[in-house]
């Protein structure tokens, strides 16, 4: 007696040479499965439930855009490219080894290694510069493996080649998240990681963080380890270092060069590297700031009260449809060209709080 | 060419099969990615890592498979709970990384018509389920992998993945709006 006989539903829905019938049929399961419910008429009831319910497990799909396709591809290109450029540069150090050994002592050996020098070790610094932008956000991969999220409006500049004698530095205009490899072993690299912005230098201890040096202030808010902030010289003193902790965010004010320091939501500050906008009460005049500076709008508040008012949500960056939907069920938003108008909307209640999703 | 050839020629170096293989597995990577972790960021991260090392380390790709896609999902499942288990210090090693995953499955609820009847799954039913459970359903009846894959990519024995596909399966009770009208 075959093992069939036996089956009720279930059991049926979970073996594999029936699930390959109601899915996928082919000569051999439709041969077999029609002969043998032909063969046991009494089962064909709960063959056709077993048919259904397979039949009924479905999932929501997510389709993956050619885009999105396209754009992990070229990630992943890009990577590859990184990955072999690293194997070439690991070569060289073996190369000098072997060209001193092979060389005797004597006057050729001057003439010798001036060759070496310009052959192997000459590498001619080159500035490498990545620029985002509007609206647009890159992901790079630096030479030691650390990740850096370029938010829109922003560059990123580094010299190479890094060498493990010199600390790792970057220079940062505009916004960036980072998350830095931490070197265990300092063959390759070195031990301490420096982001240079116009306002300060951040010595990085830890691995994740992000830098904001827009408008007057700059800011830095830390995820992960451990950060040490510099600011620059006063009056030739030696500016007292500030150390930050996970949660933190310092802000320093070009101007007036003061320090702040205060615990914050971070995620608040990262929302952008997915491509959203979250707002936890988060007054109108503070959204201005981020249509303005990763959105390039320009933003015209007519009544100045309506800086203060206050938005909750969770918004997509890449259709912000849905964001003017909701700030247009409180106050007027028109546009003209490419500026955006922000008014009192006509026989409004007063009222601070607006919220949505 | 089948996957074993194609396997081949990725490792001597043929990029437009290794490209090919990512077209062909992308769609696919990436659901069964959002279904283990929901942020997009580490999911692109870890696809795009997984393809990189499968290039620059492909002299040490080894011989036999499955099928490549069970190969992908199993390293990209591996790949997405080490990040995963990075951020979250709190796990020590011994503990299974499985806890790690909320496997977040949405049953889609399909209307049918058999026999002039409208036919679906109770709602209630997909909460029942666990997330091993939901899991071993998602890879047999989506991606249609066999209880010995099923087993390698989650880490258990065929056995074992047997009775999650039925446990989970004999939970998933039907609705029959119909004869509740009646």
């Amino acid at each position: 007696m075959d093992k069939y006989q036996k089956y009720v539903t279930d059991d049926f829905v979970t073996d594999e040479f029936f699930i390959r019938w109601v899915k996928k049929p082919d000569e051999e399961t439709e041969g077999f499965w029609n002969d043998w419910i032909a063969k046991n008429p009494h089962k064909s009831e709960i063959i056709t439930e077993a048919r259904e319910k397979i039949n009924l497990i479905q999932f929501k799909q997510f389709q993956v855009s050619d885009d999105l396709s396209n754009k992990i591809l070229k990630n992943i290109q890009a990577g590859i490219h990184e990955e072999e450029q690293k194997k070439g540069r690991r070569f060289l150090p073996i190369a000098k080894r072997n060209w001193y050994l092979s060389v005797a002592a004597s006057v050729a050996l001057l003439l010798s290694l001036s060759l070496v020098y310009f052959l192997f070790l000459y590498q001619p610094s080159e500035e490498i510069i990545f620029q985002t932008s509007t609206g647009e956000i890159k992901k790079i991969w630096l030479p030691d493996s650390s990740k850096v999220i370029l938010n829109a409006n922003s560059t990123l500049r580094y010299h190479l080649p890094w060498k493990k004698d010199h600390p790792r530095e970057v220079n940062i205009e505009g916004e960036a998240s980072f998350k830095i490899t931490k070197i265990q072993n300092p063959q390759a690299f070195h031990k301490s990681f420096i982001v240079h912005t116009d306002a300060m230098d951040i010595q990085v201890l830890g691995t994740k963080f992000i830098v904001n040096t827009r408008r007057k202030e700059t800011r830095v808010v830390l995820s992960e380890g451990q950060v040490k902030v510099t600011p620059p010289l006063i009056d030739n003193q030696n500016p007292k270092s500030v150390y930050m902790e996970p949660g933190e965010m310092l802000t320093f004010n070009k101007q007036t060069r003061e320090i702040k320091k205060q615990f914050v939501d971070t995620e608040l500050y990262t929302d952008w590297e997915q491509k959203k906008l979250i707002l936890r009460g988060t007054p109108l005049s503070e959204i201005i700031q981020v249509l303005e500076d990763d959105f390039n709008y320009e933003i015209i508040l007519e009544d100045a009260s309506l800086g203060n008012k206050k938005f909750v949500g969770t918004f997509p960056t890449d259709d912000l449809e849905i964001l003017w939907m909701t700030l247009s069920k409180s106050i007027k938003v028109t546009q003209k060209d490419n500026q955006i108008i922000f008014n009192k909307k006509e026989n409004s209640l007063p009222s601070s709080d607006d919220q949505s999703d | 060419m089948n996957d074993a050839k194609k396997w081949e020629q990725i490792k001597s170096g043929n990029k437009e099969v290794f490209t090919e293989i990512y077209q062909q597995n992308i769609n696919s990577l990436y659901n069964y990615g959002l279904k283990i972790n929901t942020n997009r960021v580490i999911i692109e991260d870890c696809i795009q890592e997984l393809f990189i090392e499968i290039w620059t380390k492909r002299d040490k790709l080894a011989d036999n498979l499955y099928s490549i896609k069970f190969y992908l999902m199993k390293s990209l499942r591996r790949r997405i709970l080490r990040m995963l288990s990075k951020s979250n210090p709190s796990i020590s090693p011994e503990d299974s990384k499985d806890s790690l995953i909320e496997f977040s499955c949405e049953f889609e609820i399909i209307e049918k018509q058999t026999n002039q009847e409208k036919v679906t799954f109770l709602k209630e039913s997909f909460k029942n389920l666990s997330q091993r459970e939901k899991e071993a359903i998602y890879l047999k009846y989506y991606d249609d992998l066999s209880y010995k894959e099923i087993a390698a990519i989650m880490q258990i024995t065929p056995k074992t993945a047997y009775n999650l596909v039925y446990k989970g399966i004999a939970k998933l009770k039907k609705h029959n709006p119909s004869s509740i009208n009646q």
